[in-house]
């Protein structure tokens, strides 16, 4: 068995432990916001936060986060940081097609989680990461600089 | 101003659902009854296959063939021309030969990895200056060429090529199939819900009832969910007709790379009469797109590129033949603009490289050649509505400040150079001709409810451009409701009525229309309570100054025309030819705006697309495989490849459009790669013709003496 924390509880799968972490999350706890795009790691439509840091779960083997923390858009929906983000990319209108948007919503909780006040460019750093072909990511990073603006210094409090 | 009240944002009706994850895209949908299916390829360009050995099967595991489909072995969308399997004699490496069922895809595919193939191979054509094949092919003259060409002073030749290109959704392909009781059900990733059903009715010999289609949320299509998915919603429709089982059919990346449509590459001959002063007598184009191996749906393509063949530009006298051509390679298809970026990037570049031949600035002489209301088109149409592209280029030319950087940055010396260009477009809005009312006769359902809720039922799909919300708007804003009591299901073939597919920017302009004469209607019918339904037909709301006729060629070729400008700025290193785009400025004429942030969205999103087709989108067919077969080796921008964009539009209501409103999704993709060849030859002083224009070709180029 391994264990792990999937969104705050205390789970367990009895999957091989090569298992993809995308597939298990997928197929054995239904969460279904983590997406597959490319299954290579080169899309990050499949992004969730291991410890807090931003993975391809399409890369990581089940075996190897025994012990960790995962949080998928799932989880992440529950908080507030996700509320401060949310209403940001819905206020520019950052979505259009939704594959991209759990795993860029997740890239911008990484960076804002370790860097509340980031520039344009390292906005635009920390997204490279998560392939979107609809926006022309223009308004996405609008939303996370509007999200910056309104959460620096309140829910996220990192490098101020 | 209530008129323009109809721009102002709002959230878009599927925003939650979509943040938050909880939107089912097709892989989404999952029970514990599905099977999955497998698809055997070919992996020859072109051979008899001579046998199949499968091993014995084992159970709850079927092999679909076929000639399991009970009508015709054919998908339908123009034409039945590609088959759904093919076990006979295979025409491009991807081609699907068997479908295999089982429990899961793991078991699937182990199986159908147990399952060999002898080929005999056969002739092949890679390349469509040698293949003696045309598929398609179309002609127009307008004028006297042949006497003006005669009497010219210099004849001006160049050809232009472009290349594939991927769609790269990031959603990949898939269907869901349940045959039951005698009814198929499909569900998935589409574009045009009665293209497939209208396939599956075709195929298996099923009446209206007997077929339902479902829009699953859509990752994004960009005309590959126009045609394909009725390819695959066969493919799994068989699949559960010969297992009895609901069958889920999703194509990983690599599979969807190699299997489904993409941008035609094009291979383009202008030639360009002169007169003394430099002035453009007549012009003769010749386009030929590689249609892969099969037609598909490149008659409507092709015949689109040389509609288009003029851009923007007003010429008196033109010859122009284009054709599709079979070579043995990936099927081409749908993706926006649908023909007609080949040949905008075509004629502007060259009107671009003319001026540089004769000496003068290529903005003013591009400039003076631009369309203005009351001239005619390549096809001898009428531009009958305002066109204000010379005032966008002032305006685009002003807020980029493009004169002083063009003079400021032709004295750069360093290793980073910056360069800017220009490119100016106008293409026709929706369908052509009389394509509306003669074929697809689109209608429209407006259902109001007991509690006076209002829904929209079309066959429209939002794919992510937002379309369903913006038709919300219309409707409330015409009922002068508020938008939450308005809403638009994805679309269900039982539940809808056929408001045509969803492409060619046409879903506002006409099924918006339609829609706003349904919520006239009903707000002068409205009983409070009630449940009432209105139901609309399209009409042609203006006659043609010159009614098009399709075997000529000749006349009005569209209602309306969409224009834009786009200026690009970029920073080119000259040690390794890497190019950044620093800037890019975009002016564009949609008519009237529905919803300022999902018109934003579209321009950006496809001002970036177009970047990457214009610059790095390279994919390269070898004998018949696809070298760029994944997205870690078929690269499209990423958010740190993009500096600035910038957006603008000039208000020019659309007297047959909802609140004004003409097509827009595509307009934003098909200027980019002039403008972003302009640019760099400012920066480098050599001349392009071919796109993608690569750091591995600006190197080469710099290799050459200017």
């Amino acid at each position: 068995m391994i264990s792990f924390v999937l969104n705050g509880e205390n789970v367990e799968t009895a999957s091989l432990p090569s298992s993809r972490l995308l597939d298990i999350l997928r197929e054995e706890f239904l969460l279904t916001g983590a997406k597959e795009g490319c299954g290579e790691g080169e899309c990050g439509a499949c992004s969730v936060l291991i410890d807090g840091k931003l993975a391809n779960s399409c890369l990581i083997a089940v075996g190897s986060i025994e012990g960790k923390k995962v949080m998928t858009i799932e989880g992440f929906s529950e908080t507030e940081r996700f509320r401060v983000l949310s209403d940001a990319f819905a206020e520019v209108g950052a979505v259009q097609c939704g594959f991209c948007i759990p795993g860029m919503v997740l890239a911008s909780e990484s960076l804002l989680s370790v860097c509340a006040k980031p520039t344009e460019e390292e906005i635009r750093i920390a997204l490279s990461g998560n392939l979107c072909r609809c926006t022309g990511y223009e308004l996405i990073v609008k939303a996370v600089q509007l999200a910056s603006e309104r959460g620096a210094g309140t829910v996220w409090t990192a490098g101020i | 101003m209530r008129s323009m009240s109809i721009s102002r944002p709002v959230k878009r009706k599927d925003f939650d659902e979509k943040i938050s994850g909880r939107a089912k895209f097709v892989d989404d949908y999952q029970s514990p009854d599905y099977y999955h299916a497998c698809i055997l390829r070919s992996e020859r360009p072109h051979a008899r296959i001579v046998s199949i050995n499968i091993p014995e099967i084992p159970e709850d595991t079927w092999v679909a063939r076929g000639r399991d489909v009970p009508v015709q072995n054919r998908v339908l969308v123009d034409i039945p021309d590609q088959f759904i399997l093919n076990d006979v004699e295979v025409e491009y490496v991807g081609e699907a030969i068997l479908i295999v069922v089982a429990k899961t895809k793991a078991k699937a595919r182990r199986f159908m990895e147990q399952i060999s193939v002898e080929y005999e191979d056969l002739p092949t054509c890679f390349d469509v200056t040698e293949s003696d094949t045309i598929l398609h092919d179309c002609r127009f003259v307008k004028g006297d060429p042949d006497k003006v060409f005669n009497e010219a002073h210099e004849v001006f030749e160049e050809v232009l090529t472009t290349g594939f290109q991927e769609h790269a959704y990031l959603e990949p392909q898939g269907i869901v199939a349940e045959y039951r009781d005698g009814y198929m059900t499909v569900c998935g990733a589409m574009q045009c819900p009665f293209y497939i059903h209208n396939a599956i009715k075709h195929a298996f010999g099923f009446d209206d009832d007997h077929v339902r289609v479902i829009q699953a949320t859509v990752g994004g299509g960009f005309g590959g969910k126009e045609d394909y998915p009725s390819v695959v919603g066969l493919q799994a429709a068989l699949a559960s007709y010969v297992s009895g089982k609901p069958v889920k059919l999703v194509f990983d990346r690599q599979e969807d790379i190699i299997s489904t449509t993409k941008r035609h590459a094009a291979r383009m001959i202008y030639k360009t009469a002169l007169d003394e002063e430099g002035n453009i007598l007549a012009m003769d184009v010749n386009v030929t797109l590689d249609g892969g191996a099969y037609l598909g749906i490149s008659t409507t393509v092709i015949e689109r590129s040389l509609v288009h063949c003029l851009g923007p530009y007003v010429v008196d006298h033109v010859r122009a033949y284009g054709c599709v051509k079979k070579t043995n390679q990936v099927v081409t298809g749908a993706f926006r603009g649908f023909g007609d970026p080949q040949t905008i990037f075509a004629v502007d570049t060259h009107l671009a490289h003319i001026a540089r031949h004769l000496g003068r600035d290529h903005v003013e002489y591009r400039r003076s050649y631009l369309a203005q209301q009351g001239d005619r088109t390549a096809t001898d149409g009428l531009y009958r509505d305002p066109v204000f592209i010379r005032e966008m280029a002032d305006k685009v030319l002003e807020q980029s400040d493009y004169y002083a950087k063009r003079e400021a940055y032709s004295k750069d010396t360093g290793r980073y150079r910056r360069g800017i260009g220009i490119g100016f477009l106008g293409r026709g809005c929706g369908f052509a001709g009389f394509a509306e009312r003669d074929f697809v006769k689109g209608v429209v359902r407006i259902r109001k409810h007991a509690d006076d809720t209002v829904e929209a039922l079309v066959s429209s799909t939002d794919m992510g451009q937002g379309i369903h919300t913006s038709f919300c708007k219309v409707i409330a804003e015409t009922l002068e409701i508020p938008l939450s009591q308005v809403s638009c299901p994805r679309p269900d073939t039982q539940r809808v009525p056929n408001s045509g597919p969803t492409n060619a920017s046409r879903s506002m302009q006409i099924v918006g229309r339609m829609l706003q004469r349904a919520a006239l209607r009903l707000k002068d019918e409205w009983i409070p309570g009630k449940e009432q339904v209105i139901e609309e037909h399209y009409r042609e709301e203006r006659d043609a100054v010159n009614p098009w006729n399709t075997k000529t060629f000749n006349g009005d070729g569209f209602a309306t025309y969409g224009w834009s400008t786009t200026v690009t700025e970029v920073e080119l290193d000259t040690v390794t030819s890497e190019v950044r785009l620093v800037n890019i400025w975009g002016v564009f004429d949609i008519g009237r705006i529905i919803d300022r942030n999902l018109v934003e969205g579209q321009m950006h999103g496809g001002l970036v697309q177009g970047y990457g087709y214009a610059s790095m989108e390279k994919m390269e067919i070898e004998n018949g495989v696809i070298m760029q077969d994944r997205l870690n080796n078929y690269i499209i921008p990423t958010a740190y490849d993009i500096g600035g964009i910038h957006v603008d539009f000039v208000d020019n209501p659309y007297e047959a459009g909802p609140f004004g409103a003409k097509g827009a999704a595509e307009l934003p993709f098909c200027g980019v790669a002039s403008s972003y060849v302009n640019a760099v030859e400012n920066v480098t002083q050599r001349v392009y013709l071919s796109i993608p224009l690569t750091p591995e070709k600006i190197f080469e180029s710099l290799q050459e003496e200017v």
